[in-house]
């Protein structure tokens, strides 16, 4: 009977802590609102929310794969360079067969992304390579490929087929403000969500990220999860090149995906899921990637230079690990 | 009797230094290959010359050795070193402070960018690969705000090109002499103190560590200040080698310090690993690279083989790691 109820409470507070939790993002967004606004009214007009609501969905269907993969305690940085070469790979197509298909583009640069993404996830499950050093050579390789790939040249807008380019700049409504990257958003959210909440596997991850060794004794098909987490990841770094390609209208293999690891990985962590593995869900990934999409708007409307981008994601990724640190000691003292 | 002696010390010998002498046998290949290529690498100043390129990423490389033997990783070697060098630069140039303070207040930025990582590290308990991700963005980032765009020049003549002294009448430059000092040191540190001791225990399995008395906090807090330190030390040298401040300066020395840590057979996951023998990997990845120069292969392709190097490395030693613990008598499995 005790046990019972410290059990309905405990769930109870977690649910209380899991709302806040989020709830907690979506007050971060509205204060930064505010400030800027204070500062520069024009955050609020047209142009700016329009470059922000262009921006995030890029953010957050990448780190929809990174969530899964930190839900299993690893760790994908390779992200910004797999984008980076299948978004330049797909552009060298269509700027040599002025024909081709764009949707055939993106399903071929998803493909790119997912072969480059099951190349990490095989050398992470079948040689036993912690991530961080799997990826982080394939964030120097893939770079390094796409340099090759590119050969000195870049994909500029006129190469680019103008379906591609309209992702970005209409809607399905005829006006410019919600485009079709929200089309993207809402299925591969939706897809993410059911994996996660519905299927076997998205069960299989959890389990695996809450404890490894456990899900080994059980007899969980480990090598099958790794595969899948880091080919999916790798699948939406692939769309991500060609919506990256969608919203500048170029691809430069000096430019394009650089840093993007990190801000993915900001999202990730913000957005709620824990850094030992184990939870984390969808929505809140969505609220921070939305979050630093305002924060990338405010810092050019305040008229801060971009070089204040990495200190501000470095900040964001330490003081949330703090503060949930410190928030988990208080909730276990109680 | 004592022939089978004398064969199994030898054996004792290769089982214990193996990685180091595939490690040096490769330096070997490269070595003759490149020279194969251009017998002007024969020549000892140009070596000189060569390593003292090299010579701040040996820095960063030791830093990492150490952490990486405890079993933890540090991303923000790199960041570290670049935010000692713009703090330097800013302080001494934007707000004139003497050249001698800045450099201590250099120094100083090295320990406190260490000591923070440290302590989230070991006493917020979070997992190193996270904090030193957010650290690896956050003092870039400090550099960037400090510097911005443009470089910092116009350091005193004292202290711009370190790398040129050489010893009287002969081609050995100091910095060697100094980086030799510093492998001697980190050696002895790992293999004959008590601090060394625990950080190989750290690295093996920490839960035991801390049962059986090793103050397993500190320790990691000491590491990463350690690492921190030699990081900014490695910064003033770039400094002084270039005589110009860059935020961009040393971008992706992480991948090639990793590079050259796991080349010189540190286990990935901790618990092996000698100063040496990292050492002997730089020299890899400084043969390596000259070679590839003067064969006149791309920086692009550079990377892309750099990095291709580093998973075929560990894949290499996580399989000799593996025929090692083989080979090891059951006695030995229990100490």
């Amino acid at each position: 009977m005790l046990k019972k109820s410290v059990l309905n409470n405990n769930k109870f507070f977690r649910l209380k802590i899991f709302g806040v939790r989020e709830l907690g993002v979506v007050a971060l967004i509205f204060l930064v609102i505010l400030i800027v606004f204070l500062f520069q009214p024009q955050i609020v007009s047209q142009m700016s929310i329009r470059n922000m609501l262009q921006w995030f969905p890029i953010i957050a269907l990448v780190a929809m794969g990174e969530m899964m993969i930190i839900i299993t305690r690893g760790i994908d940085v390779s992200v910004g360079s797999n984008l980076c070469f299948s978004g330049l790979a797909v552009g060298l197509i269509f700027r040599d067969n002025p024909g081709f298909n764009p949707i055939l583009g993106i399903g071929l640069a998803m493909l790119i992304g997912m072969g480059l993404g099951l190349f990490n996830g095989s050398i992470i499950a079948y040689l036993k390579i912690p991530p961080i050093v799997v990826t982080l050579a394939g964030l120097t390789a893939y770079r390094g490929m796409a340099f090759l790939l590119a050969n000195g040249s870049q994909i500029s807008a006129n190469q680019i087929p103008t379906t591609i380019l309209d992702i970005s700049r209409i809607g399905p409504f005829n006006q410019n403000t919600i485009t079709y990257l929200f089309i993207f958003i809402i299925i591969f959210g939706l897809i993410t969500y059911v994996i996660l909440n519905n299927t076997r596997i998205g069960r299989n991850i959890y389990v695996y990220g809450s404890n490894p060794d456990a899900a080994l004794v059980r007899g969980l098909p480990i090598k099958k999860i790794i595969l899948f987490i880091y080919g999916y990841t790798g699948a939406l770094a692939g769309l991500a090149g060609i919506l990256y390609m969608s919203r500048f209208g170029f691809v430069n293999p000096g430019q394009t995906g650089i840093n993007f690891e990190i801000i993915t990985i900001t999202a990730v962590v913000l957005g709620g899921v824990s850094v030992y593995g184990g939870s984390g869900n969808i929505i809140g990934v969505l609220l921070a990637a939305f979050f630093l999409g305002v924060i990338n708007i405010s810092l050019s409307t305040v008229g801060l230079p971009h070089l204040w981008e990495d200190a501000i994601y470095g900040f964001i990724i330490l003081a949330t690990v703090t503060v949930d640190t410190i928030i988990k000691k208080f909730e276990d003292s109680r | 009797m004592e022939k089978s002696k004398r064969e199994s010390r030898i054996a004792l010998f290769i089982n214990e230094y193996l990685s180091e002498i595939i490690a040096f046998s490769m330096l070997a290949v490269v070595f003759i290959l490149s020279t194969l290529n251009n017998p002007e690498l024969f020549t000892v100043g140009y070596l000189f010359t060569q390593f003292s390129f090299y010579l701040e990423l040996g820095f960063i490389a030791i830093a990492l050795t150490i952490v990486i033997i405890s079993g933890n990783l540090d991303l923000s070697v790199a960041s570290t070193l670049v935010m000692t060098i713009c703090i330097v630069g800013w302080t001494h140039i934007d707000l004139g402070v003497p050249m001698a303070i800045s450099l201590i207040i250099g120094i100083l930025v090295g320990v406190i960018a260490g000591a923070i990582n440290g302590y989230m590290i070991s006493y917020l308990k979070l997992p190193s690969l996270v904090v030193t991700l957010g650290t690896l963005s956050l003092y870039r980032g400090v550099a960037e705000i400090l510097l911005g765009d443009h470089s910092l020049q116009g350091f005193p003549e004292w202290f711009v090109g370190i790398d040129k002294i050489v010893i009287q009448g002969t081609q050995i430059k100091i910095i060697f002499i100094i980086y030799l000092v510093l492998i001697i040191l980190a050696a002895v540190m790992l293999q004959r103190t008590v601090f060394g001791r625990y950080v190989f225990a750290l690295g093996v399995n920490e839960q035991a560590a801390r049962y059986s008395g090793v103050p397993t906090q500190k320790v990691k807090f000491l590491i990463f200040v350690i690492s921190g330190l030699l990081c900014s030390i490695g910064g003033i040298l770039l400094l002084s080698r270039l005589g110009v401040a860059r935020y961009d300066l040393a971008s992706g020395w992480e991948l090639q310090a990793i590079t050259a840590v796991v080349l010189g057979g540190t286990l990935i996951t901790g618990g092996r690993g000698t100063a040496q023998g990292t050492f002997i990997a730089l020299m890899l990845v400084m043969f390596l690279r000259t070679g590839m120069g003067i064969a006149n292969i791309k920086i692009e392709s550079q990377m892309t083989i750099v990095g291709f190097l580093l998973i075929f490395s560990v894949v290499l030693y996580q399989f000799i790691e593996k025929y090692r613990s083989e080979r090891r008598k059951p006695v030995d499995k229990v100490q």
